[in-house]
């Protein structure tokens, strides 16, 4: 009777482990990849797998991760980097990536990208996925989840995202298979690299709007995100990447002007330094001046690296073997990726 | 007998999971936006050539089939494919917001530019055209369609299909729209059908009147 019982309990445990797996498996399977297209979806997860000993992290949307360099930073300034940014990710996400990025390490910066200032209300859930499912389980994530979901979303779908994406069974390519177990980086140290050039012309005069003021909600991630950085003796750098497109108004520049004179913070417009950095936006921009390309990329970098280190004290830590160790092998990536997209172009 | 039931349960429990297939359109959404391409070389080459497809040159071919236009002028009302809210006469057609660029684009004459937004994640491309006195922006919709997100009135040279342009004043707006407006600094917005007809002051100076989609929020 007692061995029944216990082979009973063994054969439910077992038929109940096997299940679940099945069901992780089948889940892993229907989630999207983002290898191909959308690659901005898989750029969070990365992160993971660094050492995380950064001097400075960047947070934001597009404008960091296309505008920014970490190769550049090291090569030319020792300074180890790293860009926490996604596709539109608006500053309560930026905030909970950055809490949840203080739970692995203290860098000496943090940078954030004030664009995302003009949101006030969560968007999409595309781009809120490419944000939140990238993201390992944490308070932080729940918190996000919470604070970004647009009318229909259900916080129970990205806790089972089979539950979300249970419907992409017929739409499954090779490449669902093929990046099952794993997938190579898309990003160099959250960068993304475009060495493609599309010049920026005809950009539309600004549209005048009905109201500047930033709203309420991004005032106060924007206040916790000081507090958060002064609580983990992490120095907060706003910056406005220098994009053409969207408009960054007056209006929005003044708020931010205040704001960072009010909390002692720095603040970094590189729109207006864009003569100095050297941007040619016939030749720097890979989609009309909404983005850099590599070669402007590397001019910011290069730019705020020296901003970095005069002004900031970040220390040169390229007589670190270890670390130059590891940024051998990124730079040795780094510059093939060049290659090989200067070869597809040609 | 147990060990056999509960193997075959566990099969049909994946193969149950793996036929499911009864999602909503909007679950559909994210999914379809992930369509991979073969390989890597193959991903990159479309990405640094798919940039060029962005290219303004293209955007020609976005015009075909004229078919549906907006509503003729002096109809008023919705027109059959968006036109929501307030209308705007361009030319001979009445234009909103929500209608389908690409079905009236020929009858609006020609653009002065455009200008091709295209989103962080290929999430499609907004295009700006500028026909000089004004200006629309699209949107990338659900459907598939660049629908319109504003139409934006810069001078005088237009005007509203009830007849209010840019060398008015206020009292004027309001004594042809009416007083059920809400107030935003010198700015007056009236709303119809979710749509927003935007009158934009700034210190004291009428600077652009704006037919608004629910869109931009």
């Amino acid at each position: 009777m007692y061995k029944k019982r216990i082979r009973y309990a063994v054969t439910v445990f077992f038929t109940a482990g096997i299940l679940l797996f099945i069901l992780f498996g089948v889940q892993r399977l229907l989630m999207p990849k983002y290898v191909g297209s959308d690659l901005e979806g898989s750029m969070l997860e990365e992160y993971y797998r660094e050492v995380k000993d950064h001097n400075v992290v960047f947070f934001g949307d597009c404008e960091v991760y296309n505008n920014f360099s970490p190769a550049v930073l090291w090569e030319e300034y020792g300074i180890n980097s790293y860009i926490r940014g996604s596709a539109e990710q608006l500053i309560w996400q930026s905030y909970y990536i950055m809490e949840e990025t203080f739970s692995y390490e203290k860098p000496e910066v943090a940078v954030f990208n004030v664009l995302s200032m003009m949101t006030d209300e969560p968007q999409k859930e595309s781009y809120n996925r490419m944000t939140l499912d990238g993201l390992r389980w944490s308070p932080a994530k729940i918190k996000c989840i919470q604070a970004s979901m647009t009318e229909g979303e259900h916080f129970l779908e990205y806790l089972f995202p089979i539950l979300r994406y249970h419907d992409r069974w017929d739409q499954l390519t090779y490449e669902d298979f093929r990046f099952f177990f794993g997938k190579n980086p898309v990003t160099f140290n959250g960068y993304y690299m475009r060495t493609d050039i599309l010049p920026a012309e005809n950009i539309p005069k600004k549209r005048p709007l009905i109201n500047y003021q930033f709203g309420e909600r991004a005032y106060a991630y924007l206040d916790k995100m000081v507090d958060l950085c002064r609580q983990n003796n992490v120095e907060l750098v706003l910056i406005k990447a220098p994009s053409l497109y969207p408009f960054w108004y007056e209006q929005w520049e003044e708020q931010i002007v205040k704001y960072a004179g009010e909390h002692q913070l720095k603040y970094y417009n590189f729109l207006n330094a864009a003569e100095q950095i050297g941007l040619d936006y016939s030749a720097d921009t890979y989609d009309a001046g909404l983005h850099l390309n590599l070669t402007g990329a590397e001019k910011l970098s290069r730019y705020f690296g020296q901003i970095l280190i005069d002004e900031c004290g970040i220390s040169d830590r390229r007589d670190e073997e270890d670390l130059a160790a590891r940024w051998e092998i990124k730079l040795e990536r780094y510059y093939k990726e060049i290659d090989r997209q200067k070869e597809i172009k040609e | 007998m147990i060990m056999r039931k509960s193997f075959l349960f566990v099969v049909m429990a994946g193969i149950a999971l793996c036929a499911c297939g009864c999602g909503s359109d909007e679950a559909g959404k994210v999914s379809e936006q992930n369509s991979f391409q073969e390989a890597e070389d193959t991903e990159l080459q479309n990405i640094l050539l798919g940039s060029e497809s962005t290219n303004l040159k293209d955007i020609e071919t976005k015009t075909s089939d004229p078919g549906l236009l907006g509503a003729e002028a002096g109809q008023g009302g919705e027109s059959e494919d968006g036109g929501k809210g307030f209308l705007f006469p361009a030319g001979d057609i009445l234009i909103g917001v929500d209608m389908d660029m690409n079905e009236i684009i020929d009858e609006l004459g020609e653009y002065q530019s455009v200008y091709s937004s295209p989103s962080c994640a290929g999430d499609g491309i907004s295009y700006v055209y500028d026909y000089g006195s004004y200006e629309i922006e699209t949107y990338p919709a659900e459907d598939g369609k660049d629908r319109i997100a504003y139409i934006l009135l810069r001078d005088d040279m237009v005007s509203t299909q009830e007849g209010i342009d840019l060398s008015m004043d206020r009292e004027s707006i309001i004594s042809t729209y009416g007083s059920d407006y809400i107030e935003n600094g010198d700015s007056l917005t009236y709303e119809k059908d979710g749509a927003k007809l935007n009158f934009i002051f700034e210190n004291g100076e009428f600077l652009s009147i704006e037919y608004a989609s629910s869109v931009l929020g």
